[in-house]
């Protein structure tokens, strides 16, 4: 890991367009800014692994999912024969296989 | 199930054999969290638990994310132009939304992921799984009343 030492209001370059700026240090927080182009995803780390693991217990089967699901998809079903048209907007359904 | 000319079958140990063709394949480029190595996946649905959609990785045949499709218009907030700019050019029509369902601490019950929407542009075939900049959004929401 390449580590530097930096003041308030110095920056860092990362490649040609993105830049990381020190705002403020306070006892143990320090404020970043980082200015990057749009499609470059920045994201506190605890909320992309909060991400990762709700994605793999989803994925990987939970004990009594499917039923779960079902259940769920009837309750649904009943509530709301056409549960994305509430505002007259329609769901894209990708058709089944 | 209908066999398709092009001949291409999926097993899932979940979902149990699916047919396909190439068209219906779901690339996601940078993959998800949690599944960063994978790239294709299909949408696969079951009778049972529609509207509930499952999304499958072609080269991990045990992984399958049940999806909840979101309308655009309950969404708290849109991704930027920019999150979505790996997607490729599509209208609105084309992008679809989904919430990653799983269960949650009260066994029974369904919660779903709304920080994080599944976006497929159904055009090009191409997804993503965005985070959304709002933190007040749920991770882990009830399904809506």
């Amino acid at each position: 890991m390449l580590v530097l030492t930096r003041r308030i209001g110095e920056r860092l370059r990362i490649g040609a367009d993105i830049e990381l700026v020190v705002l403020d240090v306070r006892g143990r927080d320090v404020r970043l800014g980082v200015s990057a182009p749009s499609d470059v995803a920045i994201h506190r780390e605890e909320i992309y692994l909060k991400i990762q693991d709700n994605n793999r217990a989803a994925a990987l089967g939970q004990p009594g999912l499917t039923d779960a699901l079902a259940r769920a998809a009837r309750e649904l079903r009943r509530r709301q024969p056409e549960p994305q048209a509430k505002d007259g907007t329609q769901c894209a359904r990708p058709s089944g296989h | 199930m209908t066999m398709i000319d092009t001949g291409l079958v999926f097993q899932s140990p979940k979902l149990g054999d699916v047919s396909y063709s190439t068209e219906d394949v779901i690339r996601f480029p940078q993959g998800i969290p949690g599944f960063e190595q994978l790239r294709q996946f299909l949408l696969v649905t079951r009778e049972e638990c529609e509207p509930f959609i499952f999304l499958a990785a072609l080269d991990r045949p045990e992984v399958a994310l049940p999806l909840m499709p979101l309308a655009p218009a309950t969404l708290g907030v849109r991704p930027s132009r920019g999150a979505l700019a790996s997607l490729g050019d599509a209208g609105d029509d084309a992008i679809a939304y989904y919430a990653v369902a799983s269960i949650g601490l009260n066994a029974a019950e369904i919660i779903v992921n709304l920080r994080a929407p599944i976006v497929i542009n159904l055009d090009t075939r191409l997804g993503c799984q965005v985070i959304l900049p709002d933190e007040t959004l749920p991770i882990a929401a009830p399904l809506p009343a």
